[in-house]
């Protein structure tokens, strides 16, 4: 009888807890590299477009031993939804006139009133074009159930 | 169970000790029955373990439902309350219509010639809130908050000016009940805080020139749209939603409460790939890169002035992920808002038809990569469809999609 009780009471209370599930999107863990020519490539976009039906886009900004992890919008966790994707990998930054990438310092204190005056630089993709293109990219991916960890390596 | 029982305070503290005289009631009638009913009449016994573990069980049971709906019931009050908020705002804004045969601009002239005033200003005659308008036609020293500096009447005044009574005269309407932040107090250049911000549609744009795209939501900058220009449907448009206000915080770490508001390195300028990108994966709050502006948060917090960050957003990330407040050139400073709230799982939005609806977090976004909006920024045009999938399409007042959200 007392057995029954207590059986009874962690029966609902496992009924109970088990009723807390979390809604959202689902994602799975997506990790990789990037590498151009051999060489990691430091502060690359990359952009996994997707080709399933309600697939959702997700992205990521390598380090500088080109690892990078995705990210995808709406998602509470680091990851990316399962299903195909295109990859995309570009880094476009700002070169001056000498052809040299500009460094900005980060501002502190931005004053709305009388905002500071930046000058601007035309843009390059250090990287080759095709690879921001998606209809002419090679990387092609499913992201499967479990860790995933991709080997994006980049040739001229 | 743990994000229910935190924070309820006084209510959590009154039900538990309701609980516990109920149970107590419950123990001494249980204990008389038997003491009644047993052999051993007249004879105060003591309770045995069985019953002792079914007034706890009873207890326990008792609070593991009742603790989670009463909070839940509070939440779903105070959304029920920020959609009814939405409501008036889409009353507001028929209301204008059939006055002016227009909706409001985003910004309004002053009579400086500063365009800075948001379309709040507009719909407060339609919100009865007469009197903030009457305190701006007035002017004078009534018009301060020191009492001393004497206000030129008529619209005239700077949107970040703190010391002007109409600026910060407050109405609960702009506040979302859900957002503990949007009751701060003002703040330097922050003259009060609001919660519901217009659709300005899928194409970030730059503030001062309006060079980049044209606006292709319910409010243009300083013109204004009227019924007829929808032409994918009223009820396939959305014309107002919400957005958290940020937290105040300074340093390298932009937060709002909610998730970061992105400050992008200059370069890249352009889709929500790159915001996304920059987001730190250990600490979604938090910008990777460095470089470009050290945004303040900003979102939200001057309910008066027109500029993006404080009276739009855009149909293109996602509801609940990240906003780009400064990014690119501040001299071509396009942001991307996008809209945010404290209801669980998506926000509150009115549509162009006056009806409010709520909007799941995980409403279509099409493809958000930096090719599709490149090309589509070359390619769509004024009239063009819109890359964002649903949410874009419901953004958007003519790009011939009628894509509703049924």
């Amino acid at each position: 009888m007392k057995r029954k009780i207590v059986y009874t009471i962690i029966l609902f209370f496992v009924l109970f807890i088990g009723g807390c599930n979390s809604r959202g999107i689902s994602v799975t863990t997506v990790t990789g590299e990037v590498t151009y020519n051999g060489t990691p490539v430091e502060n690359a976009l990359i952009s996994f477009v997707p080709q399933t039906p309600n697939g959702r886009g997700a992205s990521g900004q390598s380090e500088s031993n080109g690892a990078f992890v995705l990210l995808t919008q709406g998602a509470t966790q680091s990851g990316a939804m399962l299903g195909e994707y295109k990859v995309l990998v570009s880094k476009v930054v700002e070169i001056d006139s000498s052809g040299k990438e500009v460094k900005r310092e980060l501002v502190e204190n931005y004053d709305p009133v009388n905002p500071p005056q930046q000058k601007m630089y035309p843009q390059k993709n250090l990287l080759p074009e095709k690879y921001s293109k998606e209809d002419s990219t090679e990387f092609t991916v499913t992201v499967e159930k479990g860790k995933n960890h991709f080997k994006l390596a980049l040739k001229d | 169970m743990s994000k229910y029982i935190g924070g309820g305070g006084y209510t959590n503290w009154l039900i538990h000790h309701c609980l516990h005289a109920i149970s107590l009631l419950f123990a001494r009638t249980i204990a008389s029955i038997s003491a009644r009913f047993g052999k051993q009449s007249f004879v105060r016994r003591a309770f045995t373990l069985v019953e002792l573990l079914v007034v706890i069980a009873i207890i326990g049971i008792l609070i593991a439902l009742l603790l989670p709906a009463v909070q839940a019931a509070r939440e779903a009050a105070r959304r029920m309350q920020c959609s009814n908020h939405l409501k008036q705002y889409g009353l507001a804004a028929h209301n204008y219509h059939d006055t002016y045969q227009t909706l409001p601009p985003l910004a309004i002239w002053g009579q400086s010639g500063i365009d800075r005033y948001s379309w709040q200003l507009a719909l407060l005659p339609f919100m009865e809130q007469q009197g903030i308008l009457g305190m701006i036609d007035a002017g004078g020293v009534a018009a301060s908050m020191d009492g001393t500096t004497n206000y030129p009447a008529g619209m005239r005044a700077e949107t970040w000016d703190i010391n002007y009574r109409p600026w910060r005269t407050d109405f609960s309407i702009r506040h979302c009940p859900s957002d503990g932040n949007s009751n701060q107090e003002a703040a330097q250049y922050f003259t009060g805080t609001n919660s519901y911000a217009g659709n300005v549609g899928d194409c970030s744009s730059n503030w001062s020139t309006m060079t980049n795209r044209a606006l292709r939501g319910a409010f243009m900058r300083v013109q204004s749209r009227n019924f007829a220009a929808f032409a994918d449907g009223t009820s396939n448009t959305v014309l107002f939603s919400e957005r958290t206000v940020a937290v105040p915080e300074s340093g390298s770490q932009t937060r709002n409460a909610k998730y970061a508001l992105a400050v992008c390195s200059t370069t890249g300028n352009g889709s929500p790939d790159w915001v996304m990108g920059a987001l730190d994966p250990n600490d979604r709050k938090r910008i990777k890169s460095t470089g470009g502006w050290d945004g303040q948060a900003w979102s939200g917090r001057r309910w008066n002035c027109a500029e993006f960050c404080y009276s739009s957003f855009h149909t293109v990330m996602a509801p609940n992920t990240v906003s780009a407040i400064l990014w690119g050139n501040v001299s071509a400073n396009s942001p991307v808002i996008t809209v945010s709230s404290y209801h669980t799982g998506g926000v509150n939005l009115t549509l162009t038809d006056g009806s409010v609806r709520f909007v799941s977090d995980t409403i279509n976004t099409g493809t958000t990569s930096v090719s599709a909006w490149h090309t589509a920024d070359s390619a769509r045009g004024t009239y063009g469809e819109s890359p964002f999938g649903v949410w874009g399409a419901m953004g958007t007042i003519a790009s011939g999609e009628a894509r509703g959200l049924e």
